[in-house]
Order: C-alpha cells, then sequence, then structure tokens
C-alpha cells in the first residue's frame, strides 16, 4: 500500500536515528547450510504474505523480527509495503480464512537466531551488524540498504 | 492482567512450531442514544465480549473453531472441518460464514480487523437484528485460480442457514434446534483481485434461501440476492462499496406476496498515520421503508451515515469512537459508540 504518510513518518523515524549509518543494511539471513537462494522482491513479498512457500524446490519458513521497531519497520515498508495494521490484518485473515498459520515472530534476538539456526528452510531479516557476529548465519541478499548522511 | 497471563501463555504456545494458532478478539464496547425511547431502546448499553478462534493443519486437512462470549450471548459461531486439495482449492464442511460479499467474509466477528465500531446493517448478524442469513450448516468450496498476477476467487456455499421465529432471524446453530428442515441456502461468489500482492478487489455474488417461518399463515419466504462490491485502496484511503438486491417471495398459505429492496453501503478510510484512523460510512436503501419482509422482523433496518475516529495505539490494541445517525421512516436517531477492541497474541 502507497501509504504516503505512513511512509513519510518512517522516513522522518529513519533520518532522526543514527541507524542511517553507511554501512548499516538490512539484510536476507538463512541457516549457512541453507539452499535457499536469492528472491525477486515479489517472491520476498509473498514469502511473508503466505501466498508462496518456496524457492524453486526449496521450502521457505519465514520469521518476523519484532526484536527491534525500526527494523521491523524498515522490512514492512520496504518488503511488505503495507502498514503495520494493514499486514497485520492480512495475516490474521489467512488464519481465519483458511486455518494457516501466520509467520512465527520473535522479540529475542537471540531466540530468533537459535530458530534460524534450527532450520536450513528459515528466513528472517536482521541489521547486517547483527549477522557479524554469527557464523551460522548466512546472509542471503540485501533488502535495505542505508544512505549515507 | 489476566488477559496478559492469558496472551502470554498463548504467545507462548504459538511462539513453538506447532501447527495450529489460537487467537483471541477481545472488546469491550459502550453504546449511547441520547433521544432513545425507552420503550423501544435502551439509552445505554455495556457489552463486553471476546472472541476465540483455534486453527489446526495438519497435512492437507484443516479445523477451525471459534467460539463468542459476551455478557448477552455465547455461541459456538464457526466449527469446520476442511480439506485442501491441489490447484488452490479448499473445501469446508460445518458451520462456516457465508461468503455473502466483502464484510462478512472479511471480518466477521473479528472486530478488531474492521475500522468502524459496527457492521453494515444489512450484514448485521442474524442475533443482532441481521435480515440475511450469513452463517450456514453445509459445505463452502473455495478455488483461487491466478492469472499472470491476478487472482480469480470463486466460492460457493450450501446448506441449511436460518429460519424467522419470534419475529427474528435465527441463524441454524450446533445446538440443531428443530425447525431448520425446510431451511435451504446457497451463495455463490466471484471475485477478481489485478494484483495478489494488492488487496484491490471487484466482487458479485447471488444467494438464494428458502427461510421457513412460525409467522400465522406464511409457510416460508423465497429469497434471492444478486450483489456486488469493491475494495479500493490508494494513496492512505481505503474505500469499501457494496451493493445488494433482495427479492423475496412470501409464500402465505393461499396467496405469494413479492417484496423488494436495494441497499448499499460506501465505507471510507483514511490512514492519518499508521495509529490514526478516520472513516465514514454511508448506507442507503430504496424500496425498503414499506418491505413485506422486513415487516416481519421486529428489528429496525436503517438508512445510516456515520463517522468515527480509529486509535491503534498499541500494535494489539485499539480505540474506536463513532457518531451514527440512523433514519427510519421520518425518525432520526443518534448513537454514539465507544469501542476498545484487541487480538491476542
Amino acid at each position: 500500500m502507497k501509504k504516503k504518510c505512513v511512509i513519510l513518518m518512517l522516513y522522518c523515524l529513519l533520518m532522526s536515528s543514527s541507524i542511517l549509518a553507511a554501512d548499516k543494511s538490512v539484510v536476507l539471513v538463512a541457516n549457512h547450510q541453507t539452499n535457499i537462494e536469492k528472491l525477486t522482491p515479489n517472491d520476498l513479498k509473498k514469502v511473508y504474505l503466505g501466498l508462496a512457500r518456496k524457492n524453486g524446490e526449496v521450502k521457505i519458513i519465514p520469521i518476523r523480527n519484532h526484536s527491534d521497531n525500526v527494523l521491523h519497520e524498515v522490512f514492512l515498508q520496504h518488503v511488505i509495503r503495507m502498514s503495520s495494521r494493514y499486514y497485520e490484518r492480512i495475516l490474521t485473515k489467512m488464519t481465519l480464512d483458511s486455518g494457516v498459520t501466520r509467520p512465527k515472530s520473535f522479540k529475542s534476538h537471540n531466540q530468533l537466531t537459535k530458530e534460524i539456526e534450527s532450520n536450513n528452510n528459515n528466513i528472517t531479516y536482521m541489521w547486517s551488524t547483527q549477522v557479524e557476529n554469527h557464523p551460522n548465519l548466512k546472509v542471503i541478499q540485501v533488502i535495505w540498504r542505508g544512505e549515507s548522511n | 492482567m489476566v488477559l496478559s497471563s492469558i496472551s502470554s501463555t498463548i504467545a507462548r504456545a504459538a511462539s513453538q512450531d506447532r501447527p495450529y494458532e489460537i487467537l483471541l478478539f477481545p472488546s469491550a464496547h459502550i453504546e449511547v442514544r441520547p433521544d432513545a425511547d425507552e420503550s423501544d431502546h435502551k439509552a445505554f448499553e455495556l457489552e463486553i465480549a471476546s472472541g476465540a478462534v483455534y486453527s489446526w493443519k495438519y497435512k492437507n486437512f484443516r479445523n477451525i473453531g471459534e467460539a463468542y462470549i459476551s455478557n448477552h450471548e455465547m455461541e459456538l459461531e464457526r466449527l469446520q472441518f476442511g480439506r485442501q486439495f491441489p490447484k488452490q482449492t479448499l473445501l469446508w464442511l460445518g458451520r462456516l460464514h457465508t461468503p455473502l460479499g466483502f464484510w462478512n467474509s472479511e471480518y466477521h466477528h473479528g472486530l478488531h480487523l474492521q475500522s468502524s465500531v459496527h457492521r453494515p446493517g444489512i450484514v448485521e448478524y442474524e442475533d443482532a437484528g441481521g435480515i440475511l442469513p450469513n452463517h450456514v450448516i453445509g459445505m463452502l468450496l473455495r478455488k483461487n485460480q491466478n492469472i499472470g498476477s491476478s487472482i480469480v476467487n470463486v466460492s460457493f456455499a450450501f446448506g441449511s442457514a436460518a429460519k424467522i421465529k419470534d419475529r427474528e432471524l435465527s441463524s441454524f446453530n450446533l445446538d440443531f434446534e428443530s425447525g431448520f428442515a425446510d431451511s435451504r441456502h446457497l451463495t455463490a461468489r466471484i471475485y477478481f483481485q489485478p494484483d495478489e500482492l494488492d488487496e484491490l478487489k471487484y466482487g458479485i455474488f447471488y444467494s438464494q434461501s428458502t427461510i421457513p417461518t412460525d409467522t400465522n399463515n406464511l409457510d416460508k419466504v423465497r429469497q434471492k440476492i444478486f450483489g456486488a462490491y469493491t475494495y479500493q485502496n490508494w494513496l492512505a484511503f481505503n474505500l469499501t462499496a457494496a451493493t445488494y438486491y433482495v427479492n423475496n417471495d412470501l409464500n402465505f398459505i393461499n396467496k405469494t406476496q413479492e417484496s423488494n429492496f436495494l441497499s448499499n453501503y460506501i465505507h471510507l478510510e483514511y490512514e492519518v498515520t499508521g495509529d490514526w484512523m478516520l472513516y465514514t460510512r454511508w448506507e442507503f436503501s430504496k424500496g425498503a421503508d414499506n418491505d413485506a419482509y422486513l415487516k416481519l422482523l421486529d428489528h429496525d433496518f436503517s438508512d445510516k451515515i456515520l463517522g468515527g475516529v480509529r486509535l491503534d495505539f498499541t500494535r494489539r490494541q485499539a480505540i474506536s469512537s463513532e457518531i451514527s445517525r440512523r433514519s427510519i421512516d421520518d425518525d432520526t436517531h443518534a448513537h454514539i459508540s465507544i469501542q476498545w477492541s484487541a487480538i491476542f497474541p
């Protein structure tokens, strides 16, 4: 959804924070042994909307990262392109309609990391700097790159 | 504190790798009618309620149960068992929501999902003064067909739905009360979604019901509904518009009387920010004032204009305030509503 106001607010939020360091990016992450390959923006959105669950023949299990509000908002703005309210509504409706479960979410970064490490099909999004200390994690692709001030 | 404890228990369960989901939809709702005639309507009403939904999936099999409990009623809303077939086809059996238009499928009892406090009158629940069947015991078949990046969705529901009892439309519940033997219902709906990654939709639907009655000399009502709807969004605006043409044949013992009316609503939302939303809705009808079918029912079916504001003060909780003006014949009444709604986890 092209919610200009939301985007404007997020932009202000991002601009006002110190996260816009030149090397700060949001990356798509999986277990280092994964066979999941780079996804197109639309395929990634489909995965997180519950519309697709495979990358070629490889199953994908999306996991939401709620450990950092700004990170999650960047993800919503650049990948899902919907407001948080709208995205949650679509996921809930999917459960109410079809009985499928919503993508799991984690507030704890450590638990999230363990979950990603536990299954080669799990994917999530993180700040690039958070991946550097985890040799068991693999960056599949950059999904947002912060611009230099 | 109790809610928080229940919520965290459910959240812990949901965070495990399990093929099920449990959702709670608690709400509290205050309704004030400043100019209420005490003989007809209460001037003040409070409803505290919660919907509870579980969904469960095993291989291609699905199960959804939904209960609704409030200080006025307790109901097993849905109990449905499904099987997923290839080519995006899903078959459900049980007590289901009919795919009658947009609102009934999109929001139903998930109050937190809809922006407004009230549903449009034409799709109001049967036990809250609704005039059309929106639950069915039977089957529901749903199929998605991708055409490029577009989706065509076809839904077909069939079964027993409603009867008229004590001047109210009464839906077929899982207590299997008698009197529904002659109740028949069918709804077919097709919608087109130009982009599967967007929510824009255009839909048409048709419904046909046989509604037995306990009214003197009136055996049954044969009802046909033709309708269309659209859901649009651009910039920060979301628009839902729907039209329902309702045709009834009232089968009295010695004659048949026909009645027709048209009911429409236009619902517009403006997302001021990610948290604040303004909305307005206009519900208007033609031919409903002296409609013979509507006169069989005690509840008022009114034209309505409303406006409201919703604040999502956390990711899972919202508060909405709404004022509406309802017109029945030459009378107008104001309603003021305030509602807290939430979804956990």
